[in-house]
């Protein structure tokens, strides 16, 4: 593997690992099974996209990154509320068909989409199965490192993203907010005896996953600069899903693990030969036999529910905290 | 004529009146009315299937009745979600019990202090001073209700890992920590040993003495029904055949009959 592949494929399960734990706010933290985040990872990318046609200055620099993502983020929690109001009283698997149903239809949308092409290629059509495409993004936006490649400031710039987003969900976890959306998953007629408004707490963690994904897919965008509709399809979205089962539902450190894991593994066999034999072109088998073990081994994920999984505790004991008094 | 003021006094703090829940041909609750004053013990009796817990159901808004009008401290709560007629202060206790499994002890309390939060959704991804302080505050009330229930110890330990009996009195904990000044409890004492029920029954009266607050409770364990409540009322296929004091209903013929049948073969044609 060469180190441009290497920083090429560290950016990309960066990104992953960015839709894992967007994913886990809703499926491990509520306990809503969502099949369509490749929809919103889709509608987050082309949103960037477009915005990087209609609305680049190029003298911004950096901040062009920042508008761009900000308008993936707006798109997809948009789509969002108008898929989340109605469909979010929905139960389990039903809800699980409609929003596979979501997904599949945002990617027959852009690949039926043509729309006429902006400043970059005058009178080309953007849309279609080719989707959008840059050979250069015009605003300069990420980080010049003069003795490395482009991709390896990509790669440090996304993991840097990543850990920011890992530390934020992690404090909404540890708040009331997280509170109320993992009492809805253990148990939605105690969460509503408890006073915990349903659809509200439901919606609200739809919409910060979507917005998440959308931020995934802008990033996703900026590195690749092209992005075609017949990457989001539903086996992206069932991807993602493996990744937080493998990790461990509901554990956001588990997410990003399950990330590296699935992520890495075919770029590892691509490059394994067992007696001159190539198994990298068997690689779905052995990344499902890899998925199987891993499974039966820990049924809930390596991390379990926890960040910190049980057979790393013996390494943190001995901090209980125990609060004082402050009520009076 | 009244003065309104008086009138008001006047109103308990809760009332039903005349609620009808039918399910298909099924006539869960017929006509049932009833009162409870502030810091009463009612008792809610009935042989199996008598639509005990579906009133229950009806009065914390998980189902919504047919006919009949419930009033809570002068609101007219009827229809209204569940969340909201939590929030006014009715909480409940399920007979299987509903805790967080996964959730620890401590925040299966805190869950309870849910809508006093008056931070939001920025200031906990972002830590802001002002959640470390409503997060201090909640933690330090939610070990007062662990330390009143004896489970401060097991605070950090999940909840699944809880014996049943400590189970029972988390899901106690909780509900009174909602700060509810009306505690339905569907049958506190399933499966607690005779020692522990004496426990309970002790600890339900200091509850309402402390904290002012009124339960109506189902329950088959006479023993506690007896001791515990003022008042009992007996509901018998949705419909309510006696009310009165515990020894009156004991004597009741009507609800000898209900529990024990009529002691004549009927007779077959």
């Amino acid at each position: 593997m060469s180190w441009y592949e290497f920083h090429s494929v560290l950016g990309s399960i960066g990104i992953l690992a960015i839709l894992a734990l967007s994913l886990n706010v809703i499926c491990g933290m509520t306990g809503l099974l969502q099949l369509g985040q490749a929809g919103f990872f889709a509608i987050g990318a082309y949103a960037a996209g477009l915005s990087s046609i209609y609305l680049t200055f190029p003298e911004l620099g950096m901040l062009n990154f920042v508008i761009s993502a900000s308008v993936a983020m707006i798109a997809a929690g948009i789509f969002s509320i108008i898929l989340g109001i109605p469909c979010l009283r929905l139960k389990g698997d039903y809800l699980a068909i409609v929003t596979l149903g979501f997904g599949e239809i945002v990617r027959l949308i852009l690949i039926n989409l043509n729309f006429s092409g902006g400043k970059m290629y005058p009178g080309e059509k953007i849309g279609g199965a080719t989707g959008i495409k840059f050979t250069e993004f015009p605003g300069d936006i990420w980080p010049k490192y003069p003795d490395y490649s482009a991709e390896f400031a990509k790669w440090w710039f996304i993991w840097i993203l990543v850990a920011v987003i890992f530390i934020l969900l992690i404090n909404i976890k540890r708040s009331s907010f997280g509170r109320a959306m993992m009492c809805i998953r253990e148990d939605e007629i105690a969460a509503q005896a408890m006073g915990i408004n349903l659809s509200k707490y439901k919606l609200m963690a739809f919409l910060l996953s979507a917005v998440i994904a959308g931020f995934a897919g802008a990033l996703f965008f900026h590195k690749e600069l092209a992005v075609t509709p017949g990457k989001f399809n539903l086996l992206c979205s069932i991807e993602i899903l493996l990744m937080i089962v493998l990790g461990g539902l509901g554990s956001f450190s588990g997410a990003i693990c399950g990330a590296i894991i699935l992520g890495m593994t075919p770029y590892l066999l691509r490059h394994v030969e067992v007696f001159g034999y190539r198994i990298g072109e068997h690689q779905q088998l052995i990344y499902a036999l890899l998925l199987i073990v891993l499974i039966r081994l820990s049924p809930n994920g390596i991390f379990g529910m926890n960040e910190v999984p049980a057979w790393l505790k013996i390494f943190f004991k001995g901090k209980k905290q125990i609060p004082k008094n402050e009520t009076a | 004529m009244k003065p309104l003021d008086s009138i008001q006094k006047e109103f308990k703090q809760f009332f039903a009146e005349g609620i009808c829940k039918s399910f298909g041909g099924l006539k869960a609750v017929d006509n049932f009315s009833m009162e409870l004053d502030t810091g009463e013990i009612v008792g809610l009796i009935g042989p199996n299937g008598a639509g005990k817990t579906t009133v229950f159901n009806l009065i914390t808004g998980m189902e919504t009745p047919d006919y009949g009008k419930f009033y809570f401290q002068r609101n007219f709560i009827t229809g209204m979600a569940p969340h909201d007629i939590s929030e006014l202060g009715i909480a409940r206790t399920f007979q299987n019990i509903r805790l967080l499994d996964y959730l620890s002890v401590i925040d299966n309390i805190k869950i309870a202090y849910h809508k006093h939060i008056s931070y939001n959704l920025l200031h906990a991804s972002l830590r802001f001073p002002k959640f470390h302080s409503v997060e201090r505050e909640i933690t330090g009330k939610s070990f007062e209700f662990l330390e009143l229930f004896g489970l401060e110890d097991s605070a950090y330990e999940l909840a699944s890992s809880l014996p049943y009996g400590k189970r029972r009195k988390l899901e106690l904990a909780r509900a009174l920590a909602t700060e509810a000044s009306l505690l339905l409890l569907d049958e506190p004492a399933a499966g607690l040993n005779p020692r522990e029920t004496t426990e309970l029954t002790e600890l339900i009266r200091k509850l309402r003495n402390d904290f002012h607050v009124s339960i109506l409770l189902i329950e088959h364990d006479m023993s506690l029904v007896m001791n515990l409540c003022e008042r009992v009322i007996v509901l018998n296929f949705g419909k309510i055949i006696a009310q009165g004091s515990p020894s009156e209903v004991k004597n009741n013929q009507d609800v000898i009959e209900a529990y024990l049948g009529t002691g004549k073969k009927k007779n077959v044609s």
